[in-house]
Order: structure tokens, then sequence, then C-alpha cells
């Protein structure tokens, strides 16, 4: 009984050390990317002046969390500076030091700095790319992750529910939804060019908003006048295979090429590519949970729908949501640097895992240039699937 | 199911996969109609790109030679089989302006809403251009077509025509003065009637999107506007290359997966075993475009192994040679292979687990026996499904590879053709690509409904049956 009881709070630490150390490197990483700018950087992080310190370095963490692509200027420094611990800015081009090997030393300048993982084809550093690259990487995953979540999920039970059900909200809930068509109603008016916001556009959108409404109400049986018929499962199952019988990458080209490069135009895009995935994996998982005793118990129970969805579904399903949501991180992250090693994702400028690669494309001599960053993206990878396994396994 | 004549069953089944086939040409409708939608969105002005004109420059040469690219084109039709729009605009709107100038048209359009007026004041435009000599022309020409609204047409009339009009002749001054009042006119026209009133209009099969849909379906699916060759003479080259590639990628590897999953399955659970399991994880993971490009660097590279005399490209080697498609084998087939192996082992894994495998191994069957009669074959569905999706994925994940080892097959169009934006090249790609995806939806949802009665769509859903 002793023996037993040793054991299992053997086990307890055991697991309390391992969870330790998953938030520990969690949590290095996450600072390591959000304070890019007090690593490597070209800023000094203090400078000492006969008037007084200054803090340059500090300085440019808004312009990093905005992901701004043009380097800060640099000011000459006067008096006694500090410099970060890889004294290089990822974004810095310097085409004197094109293409160095890693460990090359300059000698030119006054601070004097180590590449310690070489240079890329216009003579930024790639240690410090490397770097700011896990930022990218971060955002890019969970921007993309958490939009498809957004819409695909909702989307999903949807789907689930009216294969059942027919749809019971109270009218004054759909209001949001009336409001969310015309918006895109009037979007539609201003991609096409037509105008914007005048009142025919206004118009339009709201006679089809509310004809679309009287068409499906369901008048029959009087104490669910609010109750509306509409296929939703066959609707979101269609929109679904459209976007799937379009490859991602292609989708990605075409709408790239659309919208043109920019960062938040790529979490949009690669969100729209994850998103028939998403609704599948919802609809599937909120299938099964439907057919639970409790989950029938409280339909019968007249919970709300909406109520049921959030209090009960969510709740059940995001064991293994978060798996997806995990796996979808990887996925994006490694669409966004296959596109960025194209020369297709990122605008010019923006420095991440994929563009480091795809330096190596004009110098394949150049080994440097894919081995780290591409050991980077492997370590990232890797390090997301031990978390999901780790996340499953409790 | 078992009391019906064979008859029916007969016409049960051609109802059950026409339903298939049914949801497969909506689909390729409802993705022909959303490609065709973002063709028309896409960047450019298609008559200037196909043509090579140069920019408007307001010469009647130039509007002869536009709007006969325009007819070649066939975009002087409607774009849809119907459209909504105001009442104030014209029914055949798509074909009284040419292309380029049709923004701007419409956006005064949006602030007069009356097209008599507005085609009154074109017309006197028209006059303008037609009176005045080449020189005068060239002062005003320019303004004149970047007036997007009422306001810079007001701040024309008050500025820059004044200016032009103090430095004419008598001859000319009559005309501007005209013009002059032609804007007043417009200036205080009123709004029609009713403006705001969408009107639905049918244009029949004459349209744009009939056009290309026929053009897809049995012409040459019309021409790059890179090179002027046929659409489908250029992606005929480049498709059998792909699926030379990424076909015989995907067999070679089922070769190897498939005895890797069996030796998985038969071999006891221990260090080996995980060993080769975590290898195969580990392997999927890997991004291709890195894989690729580790082995350009160091095998074809000049600083390691040097080998580009062993492995020359796909073009130096020549197009009938398979030598130039090893490497981009050797990259595509480890993920493959781990894909495929762990995939077929944990479906195995789980039909072993349920109760009639349990059963049959504890009444002594052996577990190779088990596998070969039983197992497989209960594995072989949702396998046979994942091939029948395989296919067209792995056609489009080729895309990388070509480009990385300069293989001229369908990938390496797609990304040309966005390079240099020829869009209809790029939109037949994307339907060829949609049909090959939808046809593998089609053939794998028959045959597993063939193979495994269960999977089949229910033929009548409680659609609708509320609480």
């Amino acid at each position: 009984m002793i023996a037993k009881n040793q054991n299992s709070d053997k086990d307890h630490n055991g697991k309390k050390s391992r969870r330790f150390g998953l938030w520990a490197v969690i949590v290095f990483v996450s600072l390591l990317a959000l304070f890019r700018p007090l690593i490597a950087n070209d800023q000094a992080l203090i400078v000492i002046t006969d008037s007084g310190y200054e803090f340059p370095a500090f300085r440019e963490l808004p312009s990093h969390w905005m992901l701004r692509s043009e380097p800060p200027v640099t000011i000459p420094i006067e008096g006694k500076a500090y410099f970060p611990l890889i004294a290089f800015h990822p974004q810095r081009i310097d085409l004197d030091q094109r293409l160095l090997p890693p460990g090359a030393q300059i000698k030119a300048q006054a601070k004097s700095g180590r590449h310690w993982l070489g240079t890329d084809q216009l003579g930024r550093d790639v240690l410090a790319g490397i770097i700011h690259g896990l930022y990218i990487a971060i955002i890019i995953g969970l921007g993309t992750m958490l939009l498809a979540f957004a819409i695909g999920i909702p989307l999903g039970w949807l789907a689930s529910w009216t294969k059942r059900h027919s749809l019971s909200i109270a009218n004054w809930k759909l209001v949001p939804f009336l409001l969310w068509l015309f918006s895109i109603l009037v979007f539609n008016n201003l991609v096409l060019g037509n105008s914007l916001f005048t009142a025919i556009g206004l118009v339009n959108s709201l006679v089809f908003c509310i004809s679309f409404f009287l068409l499906f109400r369901n008048k029959s049986g009087k104490g669910k006048s609010s109750s509306i018929q509409i296929p939703f499962d066959r609707l979101i199952f269609q929109f679904a295979a459209i976007i799937d019988s379009i490859p991602g990458l292609l989708w990605v080209l075409i709408l790239g090429a659309l919208f043109g490069p920019s960062l938040s135009g790529l979490i949009l895009i690669i969100a729209w590519v994850r998103l028939p995935e998403i609704i599948r994996l919802s609809q599937l998982e909120a299938d099964r949970i439907q057919t639970l005793p409790w989950s029938e118990a409280a339909i019968v129970a007249g919970i709300p729908t909406t109520r049921i969805w959030w209090k009960h579904w969510w709740p059940a399903q995001w064991p293994v949501m978060q798996t997806i949501f995990l796996f979808g991180v990887i996925s994006g992250v490694v669409l966004e640097s296959t596109l960025s090693f194209l020369g297709l994702g990122l605008p010019y400028g923006q420095v991440s895992w994929g563009t480091l690669i795809n330096g190596a494309r004009t110098d394949i001599s150049a080994w440097w240039l894919v081995l780290f960053p591409g050991i980077m993206l492997l370590l990232f990878i890797q390090g997301l699937r031990a978390l999901s396994r780790y996340l499953a396994a409790n | 199911m078992n009391s019906n004549t064979n008859q029916n069953s007969i016409w049960r089944s051609f109802v059950r996969y026409g339903r298939y086939l049914a949801q497969f040409v909506f689909s390729l409708f409802l993705l022909a109609i959303l490609s065709f939608f973002l063709l028309n969105q896409m960047p450019g002005d298609p008559v200037l790109q196909w043509s090579g004109l140069g920019e408007p420059n307001q010469t009647k040469q130039f509007d002869r030679r536009y709007s006969d690219a325009t007819k070649t084109l066939h975009l002087n039709l409607p774009e849809f089989y119907f459209s909504i729009h105001a009442k104030c605009f014209p029914d055949t709107f798509y074909k009284t302006n040419e292309l380029y100038q049709q923004d701007q048209v419409r956006s005064l359009l949006w602030e007069v809403k009356n097209w008599p007026a507005l085609t009154a004041f074109l017309n006197a435009e028209k006059k303008l251009r037609n009176g005045l000599s080449e020189e005068s022309l060239t002062q005003i020409s320019k303004p004149l077509s970047n007036i997007k609204s009422i306001a810079e047409l007001r701040k024309f009339q008050t500025g820059q025509l004044r200016e032009f009009q103090s430095g004419v002749g008598a001859r000319e001054d009559t005309i501007v003065k005209t013009f002059d009042a032609d804007i007043r006119s417009i200036l205080n026209s009123s709004p029609v009637a009713g403006w705001w009133i969408p009107v639905l209009c049918w244009h029949g099969q004459s349209n744009q999107f009939h056009n290309w849909g026929k053009e897809l379906l049995t012409g040459n699916g019309g021409v790059s506007w890179v090179d002027g060759r046929a659409v489908w003479s250029k992606i005929d080259n480049a498709f059998w290359i792909t699926l030379r590639l990424s076909l015989t990628a995907l067999l070679l590897s089922f070769l190897i997966a498939i005895p890797i999953a069996l030796f998985l399955s038969l071999q006891k659970r221990n260090w080996l075993h995980r060993l080769i399991l975590l290898s195969l994880d580990f392997v999927f993971t890997i991004p291709l475009f890195w894989l690729a490009s580790l082995t350009i660097v160091f095998v074809l590279g000049p600083v390691y192994f040097n080998l580009a005399d062993y492995f020359p490209s796909f073009e130096m080697a020549g197009s009938a040679s398979w030598t130039g498609l090893i490497l981009p084998w050797i990259c595509i087939m480890p993920g493959l292979i781990a894909y495929l192996s762990r995939f077929l082992f944990k479906l195995l894994e789980e039909e072993i687990h349920k109760p009639y495998a349990q059963q049959a191994i504890a009444k002594g069957l052996s577990r190779r026996k088990w596998l070969s009669r039983h197992g497989l074959r209960n594995a072989a569905i949702p396998y046979i499904y994942t091939l029948t999706m395989a296919i067209p994925a792995a056609i489009a994940g080729s895309l990388v590879l070509e480009i990385l080892f300069s293989i001229p097959g369908m990938g390496r169009l797609t990304f040309m053709s966005v390079i240099s934006r020829d869009w209809p090249v790029l939109f037949a790609l994307v339907m060829l690509n949609g049909l090959l995806t939808l046809t593998g939806y089609l053939v794998g949802n028959i045959v597993v409904s063939y193979l495994d009665p269960r999977l089949r769509i229910p033929e009548s859903t409680n659609q609708g049956q509320g609480l």
C-alpha cells in the first residue's frame, strides 16, 4: 500500500516536472519571439552618454510587434554602448557582406561581431533572421487557426445540427446573421467597384436580406413561429466541397495574385484553405456528441440551441480540437514557408524561414541558408507535435 | 433489401450512383462559376495584355484595334446568363463603352443616376475630341479621361477648361463653348425616377461565361495571353510529364508502404517497432521544399558531393528519359511512404481491436492468417478512398519539385502563369485540377459504397423533422 502510494507520488512528481518543462519551453520561445529586438539587433541596448542613459533597442519593440519590414535608421553612437547578444538586425541589408559562411567575423566595423550562422544573399544575418522568423511563424500559425476555428467550428455545428433538427433560434438572434449577410453585400458592392456605401448598394442589400428571411421563414406551428428551415447542412457541405476542389497551394497562388503580397492577406488566405477541414472535423465531432445521452437530454430539456453548442458541445469536443489546432498551426507554417520559399508569400523585406531558404536558390553552394532555418522549422514542427502528443496523453 | 426483385435493385443502384453523378456535375458547375468569377476579378486589362497595344492614347487607331481585340476575345458580351443591376443602368451597359473606360463611366453613372444625360455628355466629349486639332487635344485629353466623379468634373470645368479656352482660336472656341454647356446640363440633370430599383436582365446564351465553358469543353481552352498559344495544347505536354512524375511516385510509394505496414502489424511491440514508427512520424513531418533544397545543395551543389553529372536535369536528360526524375522521386517518396504506411498500420490496428477479430484470434486464428483473410480486406475500403484522393493531391503537390528541378510539368506551368499574369492558362489549370479532385471524390464514393453498403447515402433523410 505504502509502496503503491510512493509510486503514484513519484508519477505525480514526474508529470509535474514534465508539465513545468513544457511550460518553460513555451514561455522561453514566446519571450524569444516577442522580445527579438533585445536579443538580435544592431541598436544598442544601453547607451551611456555624458548626459545620461538611452535605450534605443527598446524603442524598436512596437515596430517589431507590428511587423514593419523597414529596419530603423541607425544613429551614430556617442559614448559607451552595450549591444545585444546578436549584434545584427534581421532586416538590415548590407551588400558588402553577402553570403558569408557561418562564423565569419566582421572587422571593418566599430562593433565587432560574428555572423554565427552566416549571412544571406542580401547580407542579412541568418541567426537574427531565424529568431525573427519564429515570431512570424507564431503569428501566422496562431492567426490562421484562430480565424479558421472562429468561422469553421460554428459552421460545423450548424451543419451537424441541421442534419437532425430544424434550427430554432429566436428572431432577434437572426439579427447578427442578417447583419453579416448585409455586410457581405455591402462589401461586394465595394469590391465590385460599384460605389462606396451608396444608397443603391444599401437598398439592394436590405431587399435581398429581407426577402431571404421571408422566403425561408417557417410559418407552420404557432409555438415555433421563429424557427427557420434552411438546409444549412447541404449548403455548408457544398461550400466545403467547392473550396476543397481547388488544391490549397493553387488557392493561395490565385488569391495571392488577386490581393497582392501582405502578411494579413496571407493569414486570411491560409485560413480560407484550412476552412473545409475544420468544418468537416467539427461537424464529425458534433455528430458524435449529438448522439450521446446527455446531449439528447439537454435538447429534450429545452435548453436553447446556441447554449447547448457553447456550453456543452464545445467543452466536449475541445480535446479533439486542440490536436487539430496544433496540427493546423504546423501546416499553416509549412505552407507559409513554402510560399515564401517560392518568393510568393511575404512582402519584400520581411524575413521568415522560407525567405532565408529561398536565398540558397541564388547560390547553391550556400548550404547554411538551407540547413539552419530548415532545422529551426523542423524543430518547431516537432515541438508542436510533441505538445499535441502530451496534451492527448493527459 | 433482400426481398427486392433483381430489376428493382438495379434501378435502386442506378438511382444511388446517379445521385453521386448529379452531385459531381453540380459541384463542377459551381466550381466553373467560381473560377470564372475569380478570372474576371484578376488584375490587369485582358485586352491590353493579350494584344500588346500599350497604354490607351485616345487615338482613333488605338480605339479601333482595341475594339477588334475585344471582339476576338468575346469580351464585348455580357458576363453571365443574367445580371442584376440598378434601374439607372442600361441593360447593354457591357458594350456601350470600351473596357478600359467602363470603370470611369460606371462611377460617373453612380453619381448622375441618369443614363440619357450621361450618354449625351459622352457624345459631347466624343464630338469635342473629333472637333479639336491634334495639337490642342493633347493639352486637354489626359485630364478629361481622368475624371471619375462629378466633383472632379466641376473642378475641370472651372479650372482646366477655362484655361484651355483662353488659349484657342475662334473655331475651336465655339466647340469648347458647346462642350461647356453640355457639362452644365449634366451637372444640372436630376436622377431618373426609381433609379434604385434592382432590375433582373436576361442575356441568353451569348455571354462570356458560356463561351469560356464551351471553349474549355469542346475547343482549345482559349489562348494564352503571353505567347498566344492554345491553352489546352500548352497544358497537354505538361500534364503527361506531371502524371509521369507523381503517379509513378505514388504507385512506388504504395508498393513500399504496404509491406512496411504489414511488417509493423505483425511485428512484436518492441524497441524496433517503436523506432520504425517514430522515424516514420519524423520523416512525414519534413517539409518537401526543404528536403528538395537540401538535396540540391548537398547532392548537386559543388561544395559536397557534386553529383550533378549523375543526376542531369529533366531537360538535359531529354524528356523521354527517366533519369531526370530520380532526384524528385527521392525527395517526394519518403513523405508519401511514411504517410501511407502509418495510415494503413493505424487502420489495421483499429480493425484488430474489434470484437470479431479478437474472437477469431482467441479461437486460434493466427495473426498472419487473420490479416490476409479479414484485416486487409476491411482496411482496404478507407485505404482505396485515400488513393483516389491522393492522385490529385500528388499532382498539385509536385509544384515545388517541378519548380526546383525545372521539370516543365503542370506545377511549373501554374507557377509561371501566376508570375506572368497569364490568367486563362491558370484558370484552365484550376478547372483541370478541380475536375480531377471531383472525379476522385466520385470514383472514391462509388467504389466505397459498392464495397461497403453501410456507407451509402441514406435514401431518405429525416430532413426538417424538427424537434
